[in-house]
Formats: C-alpha cells, sequence, structure tokens
C-alpha cells in the first residue's frame, strides 16, 4: 500500500484544466520530486492534496484512506504537513509560537481543562515544549526562538516553515518550492535537510525548480506539464527520458 | 405561469379579506412609534387604542357594526410615517387617523391628509400642527405652549427667578424652548442660561455645570423619557438645591422608574395624571392595569380617547364617511374622556386646553395644581 | 491662573467620564477588530450586541439571579450574572456567525457585511419582542453612588464610582486578555487565524471553530461593555448606537490593531466628553464623526494601523 495514492485527479477553475487526470503513488519513506515549468500544475496538486482546493474529480487516498472530504485541517491530524512557495509564517507570532501553534493539533487535552491547567495539562505543555525545541533544533533556528518572525532573513523563514510543518508530527511532508530565492550554499543545506527529514521517516514529496537539488536528493521524480503527466522514473531515468527531453526541456537540454 | 397564477390567487384573497371578508366594520386608523426609539410611548398608545376596540364592540360596536382600529408603525420617522399613513387610508379605508405621537410625522402626512380628506386627531405637541387651522386636523393632547407657560408659571409660582432652560435639540425640544423663552418674556423674564443635548445622549455633566456657572435657581427640561430620567439622576449631584421643572416626559411613571428615585421632588406638566381622583380616571386605571399588568400613561388614555370621539362622531353622523365625521368632531361638547379631561375642539382643533403641573412624591405624580390655557 | 484652578476639578471630573466611555468604546473596538482580523469583515451588529448583553444582564439575569440569592445580595448577584451575560453571549456570538457569517464565507465581504447589517436590524427589533419597550435601570454594583474626592485643594471631583469601576475592571481585563492571548493555546491558536487563516488550517488549527470562538470573543467584549454601561444608561434598543462610537474608535486606533482600539477608544470618549464641554454640547457627536471622517480621508491606517482599510 502506497502512503499516498492520487488516482485520475483533475482540477478545474472554470474553463482552465490545471491538473489533467493526473495519477501517482507516493511510497512510503522515499523522496519523491513533482518538476515541471512553471504554470503546469505543481502548487495545484499540492493545494488539492492538502485540501486547499476541491478536485474537481478523481480520488486522493492516504494510508489506504479516501481522504478527498476532508478538510486541510483533518488532513494535518491524519499526517500531513506542507510549507508555501510563497512564505506564509504567521508574521506577528514569535519563531516558537509559529512552530508551538502547530504543535497544537497533537494535544488532546480540552479548553477547560487548559484554562484549569490540570496536572494532564501540565505535563502536555512540557511535551509541546520538547517538541518545539526539537524542531527548531532540527532546521537550527534554536538560537532565534524569540524573534518575531517577520524579521528573520528569507531563508530562515523558510526553514522555520519546514520547523512548523515538522511539529505537526507529519508522516507526508509537503516541500512547495522550498528552494525558491535561497542562495546556492542555503540550497545544499537544504538538500541535506531534505534527506535528514527522510531518515527521520517522513516521506517527502518535493516540488522545486531546482534541478541539482531535485537530482540529488530525489529517489523518484514526476514529470508535469500542462497539467498532466508525461514521465514518472528515477532521476537518472527521467533525464534520459525523450519525451521529457523534447516536450519540457526543449532543445536545451536539462541543467544540472 | 403557474407562479403568475399563484400570485394572483393570493393577491384575490388578500382583497377578498381584507374588502369582504369583515361584515362592513367601521375602520379607524393609528399611528405611532411601534418600533425604534420612541417604541415606548408608540406601545402604550397601542394598547390604548386597541382597548378602546375593544370596549366600543363588547358594547355591540358602533350604528350596530363592529369597530376595527388598525395600528400602524410610523417608527418615529417622518417618510416611514407618511408610507403608514398612505396605507391607512388606500388599503385600510379608514375614516379618521389618529396619531402620530411625534409632530415631525404629523408635519409630513399632514398636507396627504388635508388633500385627501381624512381628519386626524395629532397627538404630537407641536405648535405647528394646528396653528394653520385646517378643519381637517384636530389635536388630542397638550400643545406645547400650554406646558412652557405652565411651567414657567409653576417656577414663578414657586419663587424662583434665575431659570435655566435645558432642551433636547429635535423639533421638539427646539419648540419648547422657544415657548418657554416666550413665556417668560410675556411676564419680563430672560433665562439666565440654555444649553442642548440631543436624543441618545448619555451624559449630561458638561450642560448642567453650565447651569451651576450661570446661578440658576431653577431650571425647565424639555425632553423625552429617557433623557429626562437621566438628567434627573445626574442633575441631584451636579446641581443640589436647584429646582427642576420637566416636560410632560417626566410624570410618566415609566421615566419616574427610570429615573430610580431621582424624580423625586421635580416638578412637571401633563394634562394627565393617576393621581387625580376623578373616578373615570380611576376606573379606567384600574381595568387598563389588569389588561396589561402595567399603568395606562398619557399616550394610552389620549389614544383611548381618539377613538372614543371618532366613535362618537361616527355615530352622530350616522355615518362613518370622513367628512361627516370631520363635522361631528367639531360638533362635540364636553366629551368625558378617561384622561379627567373634557374635550372639546376650538375653532383650531384643540382639545386640551388645562394641564396639571405635578410634583413626583414618593415615586407618583401628585397635582399641585391646575392651568389654564 | 485663576481660571485655570477653577477649571481643573471639572476638567478632571469630565476625563474621568471620558476615560470611562472611551474604556466602553474600547471594549467594543476589541470586538471589531478580532472579527475583521479573523474574517476580514466590519460586523456591523457589534453595537447591538451591546444592547443584547445590557439586555441579558438588567432585564433577564440581575431579577432572575437577586430573587435566587435573596436580598441583600447585591455583590454576589452582580458577578453571578455577569458571568451568565458572558455565557449568554458566547451563544449569541456563535449562533450569529453560525448563521450571518458561515454560510457566505466564501462570498465578498461586502456581501456579508450586509448580512451583519440585517443580524443588526434582526437584533433591534427582536429585543423590542424579547425585553419590550420601557427602557431598563439597574443599578449595578454601585447603583448611583458618587464618588468625591479634593483635588490638591482646587476643588471637589464629583464622578460616579461606576466610572471608577469601568476604568479598573477594563485595565484587570485587558491584562487577562493579553495572558490568553500569549499563554493559551487557544489564544495563539486565535492569533494564528487572524494572521493568516489559510496557513494555519493547514498547520492544523480548525479554522473554522476557531472563527466561531472569535466571533464568540467579540460578543462577550459587547455584552460586558453592555453590562458595565447598563447602571449609567438606561437600557434599550438606542444602546445599539455605541457601535458606531466603537468603530471610530477602530479607525483612529488603526483598524485591527489591539492597542489602537484601546487607545482610539480612550480618545474618543474623552474627545467626546471636552468638546461637549468646551465646544458644543450639541455638536459632540457631530465632532466625533467629524474625527472619524477626517483619519478616514487622512490616515485611513489610523494611529498604529497598517494600510488595511481596501473596500467597505
Amino acid at each position: 500500500m502506497a502512503l499516498l495514492e492520487v488516482s485520475n485527479v483533475t482540477m478545474q477553475f472554470g474553463g482552465l484544466t490545471a491538473i489533467d487526470n493526473l495519477s501517482t503513488r507516493v511510497e512510503k519513506g522515499e523522496i519523491h520530486a513533482v518538476i515541471g515549468p512553471n504554470g503546469a500544475g505543481k502548487t495545484t496538486l499540492i493545494n488539492v492534496l492538502t485540501g486547499v482546493y476541491p478536485a474537481t474529480s478523481g480520488s486522493v487516498s492516504f494510508e489506504g484512506v479516501r481522504i478527498d472530504g476532508l478538510r486541510p485541517y483533518e488532513r494535518v491530524k491524519l499526517g500531513m504537513a506542507r510549507t508555501f512557495q510563497n512564505l506564509r509564517v504567521f508574521p506577528s507570532l514569535s519563531v516558537r509560537e509559529n512552530v508551538t501553534v502547530s504543535q497544537f493539533c497533537r494535544t488532546t487535552s480540552g479548553v477547560v481543562a487548559n484554562t484549569l491547567r490540570t496536572r494532564a495539562v501540565v505535563r502536555e505543555e512540557a511535551r509541546v515544549r520538547d517538541r518545539v525545541d526539537e524542531a527548531l533544533n532540527f532546521v537550527g533556528l534554536a538560537d532565534k526562538a524569540g524573534w518575531p518572525s517577520k524579521s528573520l532573513p528569507y531563508g530562515q523563514q523558510r526553514l522555520l516553515e519546514i520547523a512548523r510543518a515538522m511539529a505537526t508530527e507529519p508522516k507526508l511532508l509537503l516541500l512547495d518550492e522550498p528552494g525558491a530565492g535561497m542562495t546556492l550554499q542555503e540550497t545544499q543545506g537544504l538538500g541535506v535537510l531534505i534527506k535528514r527529514i527522510r531518515d527521520r521517516g517522513i516521506t517527502v514529496l518535493l516540488i522545486d525548480h531546482k534541478m541539482r537539488l531535485i537530482m540529488t536528493v530525489s529517489d523518484v521524480v514526476t514529470v508535469v506539464n500542462f497539467g498532466k503527466k508525461i514521465a514518472e522514473d528515477t532521476p537518472a531515468a527521467v533525464q534520459k527520458d525523450p519525451e521529457v527531453v523534447r516536450a519540457y526541456l526543449g532543445a536545451r537540454g536539462l541543467r544540472t | 405561469m403557474r407562479r403568475l397564477m399563484m400570485a394572483l390567487v393570493t393577491i384575490m384573497v388578500i382583497f377578498s379579506l381584507s374588502a369582504y371578508g369583515a361584515d362592513n366594520p367601521i375602520r379607524i386608523g393609528g399611528l405611532a412609534a411601534l418600533t425604534g426609539g420612541a417604541s415606548m410611548q408608540g406601545q402604550q398608545a397601542r394598547e390604548g387604542a386597541l382597548m378602546a376596540m375593544e370596549d366600543l364592540n363588547a358594547a355591540g360596536g358602533v350604528l350596530g357594526r363592529e369597530v376595527q382600529v388598525f395600528m400602524e408603525d410610523s417608527q418615529g420617522v417622518a417618510t416611514a410615517a407618511v408610507n403608514a399613513f398612505r396605507k391607512l387610508m388606500d388599503d385600510r379605508k379608514v375614516c379618521a387617523v389618529i396619531g402620530d405621537h411625534q409632530s415631525t410625522a404629523v408635519l409630513a402626512f399632514k398636507p396627504i391628509a388635508i388633500q385627501n380628506g381624512i381628519p386626524v386627531l395629532a397627538t404630537g405637541s407641536a405648535m405647528a400642527v394646528t396653528e394653520d387651522a385646517n378643519p381637517w386636523i384636530f389635536r388630542v393632547r397638550e400643545y406645547d405652549s400650554l406646558a412652557a407657560t405652565a411651567l414657567v408659571n409653576a417656577a414663578i409660582k414657586e419663587g424662583y427667578k434665575k431659570i435655566g432652560i435645558f432642551h433636547n435639540t429635535d423639533q421638539f425640544g427646539v419648540g419648547g424652548r422657544d415657548n418657554v423663552i416666550a413665556a417668560m418674556k410675556a411676564v419680563g423674564m430672560a433665562p439666565v442660561a440654555t444649553a442642548g443635548h440631543n436624543t441618545g445622549d448619555k451624559d449630561f455633566t458638561a450642560q448642567l455645570l453650565s447651569f451651576r456657572r450661570a446661578g440658576a435657581d431653577a431650571i425647565i427640561v424639555f425632553t423625552h423619557n429617557e433623557e429626562q430620567a437621566l438628567i434627573c439622576r445626574q442633575f441631584d449631584q451636579l446641581l443640589p438645591g436647584v429646582a427642576y421643572f420637566g416636560s410632560m416626559s417626566l410624570s410618566q411613571t415609566s421615566t419616574i422608574q427610570m429615573a430610580q428615585g431621582a424624580a423625586e421632588g421635580k416638578y412637571s406638566a401633563t394634562p394627565y395624571t393617576l393621581t387625580n381622583m376623578d373616578a373615570r380616571v380611576q376606573e379606567f386605571a384600574a381595568r387598563y392595569r389588569a389588561k396589561y399588568g402595567h399603568d395606562p400613561e398619557l399616550f394610552s388614555v389620549l389614544y383611548y380617547d381618539a377613538v372614543m370621539m371618532v366613535a362618537e362622531a361616527v355615530k352622530m353622523g350616522n355615518s362613518d364617511a370622513p367628512l361627516s365625521v370631520r363635522d361631528n368632531l367639531h360638533k362635540i361638547k364636553d366629551f368625558p374622556g378617561v384622561s379627567g379631561l373634557n374635550y372639546t375642539f376650538n375653532a383650531i382643533g384643540e382639545a386640551v386646553n388645562e394641564i396639571f403641573i405635578v410634583k413626583i412624591e414618593g415615586g407618583q405624580p401628585k397635582a399641585a395644581f391646575k392651568i389654564q390655557g | 491662573m485663576d481660571f485655570l484652578a477653577e477649571q481643573l476639578p471639572i476638567v478632571v471630573q469630565q476625563l474621568i467620564a471620558g476615560l470611562a466611555y472611551g474604556c466602553i468604546y474600547g471594549l467594543v473596538a476589541l470586538g471589531y477588530n478580532f472579527i475583521w482580523n479573523a474574517v476580514g469583515i466590519v460586523n456591523l451588529a457589534q453595537g447591538d450586541f451591546v444592547m443584547v448583553g445590557g439586555y441579558l444582564y438588567a432585564a433577564s439575569f440581575v431579577p432572575v439571579v437577586a430573587s435566587w440569592l435573596g436580598p441583600g445580595s447585591a455583590g454576589s448577584s452582580f458577578w453571578t450574572a455577569l458571568l451568565l451575560t458572558a455565557v449568554g453571549m458566547v451563544l449569541v456570538g456563535m449562533v450569529s456567525q453560525r448563521i450571518v457569517y458561515y454560510p457566505l464565507r466564501a462570498s465578498h465581504p461586502r456581501t456579508i457585511m450586509i448580512s451583519t447589517m440585517a443580524l443588526s436590524i434582526f437584533l433591534k427589533n427582536f429585543a423590542i419582542v424579547a425585553w419590550g419597550t420601557y427602557p431598563v435601570a439597574t443599578s449595578g454594583l454601585f447603583g448611583q453612588k458618587w464618588f468625591r474626592f479634593d483635588l490638591f485643594g482646587l476643588g471637589t471631583v464629583t464622578v460616579l464610582y461606576q466610572y471608577v469601576f469601568i476604568l479598573v475592571f477594563t485595565a484587570i481585563l485587558l491584562v487577562v486578555q493579553s495572558a490568553f492571548f500569549s499563554r493559551t493555546r487557544l489564544g495563539r491558536s486565535m492569533r494564528a487565524v487572524a494572521q493568516d487563516q489559510l496557513a494555519a488550517s493547514l498547520m492544523g488549527i480548525n479554522t473554522p471553530l476557531i472563527i466561531a470562538i472569535t466571533f464568540a470573543y467579540a460578543s462577550i467584549l459587547a455584552g460586558v461593555a453592555g453590562v458595565l454601561l447598563a447602571p449609567i444608561f438606561l437600557v434599550s434598543q438606542a444602546m445599539g448606537s455605541i457601535g458606531l462610537k466603537a468603530y471610530t474608535a477602530s479607525i483612529v486606533g488603526g483598524f485591527g490593531n489591539v492597542i489602537g482600539a484601546l487607545v482610539g477608544g480612550l480618545l474618543v470618549g474623552s474627545i467626546e466628553v471636552l468638546s461637549a464641554s468646551y465646544v458644543s454640547s450639541v455638536y459632540k457627536d457631530a465632532i466625533v464623526f467629524v474625527v472619524l471622517i477626517a483619519f478616514l480621508l487622512l490616515r485611513p491606517q489610523g494611529l498604529f494601523g497598517k494600510k488595511v482599510i481596501g473596500s467597505l
């Protein structure tokens, strides 16, 4: 059983078909990349998978369970987390608070118990603190925990988004162009980070433009163009796929 | 097509209900602010008018016909009053309209009433309601200059010489101010200070302090119930030892209750007081309390009496044609009202020509003396 | 100098009243801001929530609680009735948002605002049906008791105890609120939703619930304002008009800004009272609304806000 199974998903906005009858499987423990030119429907795919848009047709299953009808926060509870192409940290919350609110979906005590601060709540809060520390350490932002998140530099806001997503304790992490706007050095660090995420047993679905990043970290690459899947294979095989080269990469060939 | 048919059928049903459903009753219209800021007075008016209808029908109706009173909501707004008046005239086909209790509303629909020949028994107190002496317009309430003159005379009689005026800035309050100034001028006096406030104001500290600065020994307050009650509450602390003469609203039980004891010792002017031991007043008040669970107020008795007078005019002329009702209203002499007043319409249509000065004692407006206009 | 010395106690007296009203405007303005931040609409029924709170307290709970607790229980019946009113306002807020906001949440904000306008009209008329047309007087903790103190030998300042109570109560409420938003899970989730609804949802926060709670909280704030005002005002339909003053406070402080709401409220309250005294008592409302229009034209972001006023 695949962790995530996408079957014949189509997404239309008015007359525009952003995703066209797309199917794919993300296996547990792999780093699965989705590439394609701008406007190919990559971000739309993530939005459909996380429940931002309901798909026009087709189905999505997570751990064998249909999740099409679930709201975004319900999917998070099942174990899906994401980052955003355009940064969406909570600007006026501190770095620590950003990660903390994302941990709340793993808490169980109710509002009343929370107000009364029962012993269970105190224990739970200690656990939340530990998880938040761990997530911040993981991406290397522990020393910035008290900063207002909007004052972080761009690349670190991306790391904060990853820490925030990790704090929801996901089984599947969807990274929407995590390398956008990063320097070469930062991108290399990101590649290492993505592998470390996978090494913790978290499956990664990665969308990016940066071929070097994709080709060095991915186990499987799905290529989409105009919302259609045109190839799916190992990075090495995809690079050589004549259809990919012709239809998507054009005469310039792959920039590696 | 089906929808159109449905609509037609509905319209026909409504028409048949309104025009033929009842056995040709005598239709009387009433206007009052049933919603909005003045709805308290409006509901009193409604209760009084409906009670008159029930009393008439319990006694076998008028000319052997049922009496129907239609109360419409003027919302205390001129445009809404005009629409409500048209509804009474065009749809309800009433033979007379009672109200509105706000002069602004009366002045708005008055030209339509005159043009279409519908007698109006207004309950607003502004001078402008009757000053042109139109035969279609009557008033069943004290007029502002009567109340203003009475309050000035009462203040002088009690020995006060430095009188301030505190008034609402709406038509009622400004008219009241001008009438008070005129009444003072007639006896060679002038106010030591005047100040205004808006409907809905809650804090009157600034204005009350201005009377203190001017050295006033009495103030005359022309405003509505809610503001009157709040001014009373703030007055005692800020102007100790100064006398207070409030317009009619202060004499009302509801205002006295809202003032939470602060109305004590203050004067007001009203054509109607529950402390009037006239048997008509007491008998009606008892029945009213039994029916509605609270005391009748001025507008309860005025609307009641107005309905009764329209019924009387119908009887006198043996007709509910508006013209006949109008002419017979002018012929009414000393009609005994449950207000304790005897009504006779004078040349310009005024029926109330006397007023009590009351002093609030023990939560009750006690009649101090009566002033004739 | 003599003139100043003579005027000072009067100014202080009025300023205390102005600040007390300002606190009330601030509480109501906070409600506007929380809803604005969470869902991007101005809740035009916010002022009517004040009225509903006032009625629930003065006309429904105070008489009932007083009869439970018997005579001589003014203090405990005030607090009990206040608590019951808060609970009632939670229901009012939740139900209102379910009917007025939730079905339209995907519509243009203007559509939702028309819907809140309908709610405002409904609540005014509901009040007539439920509580009648007579304004209700209530005494609160202090009734009509006045507090006098001597101001540096210049003269006596006379203010209602209730004004002082409003100042103290609001200050405590704001401290508790600030702890709530920075310490508790719910408070921090509410802030997250206010800053980015979609991102919050994708971080596992149950956004529809948090939005409902935000409405409930805005409604509690309005209800508390109603309870605090009831002993000074009479509780009547007209109480809803306070919404416009509070809206002015929001604009002056910067729409959406929490500190701005309070500062705006205090400014509007003081301007109102002082202009009544030293400019014109008749035009004091007009002066407040001139301030509103001036801010909308010249500084729509208010004193503390970012530029957020798009289409209202």
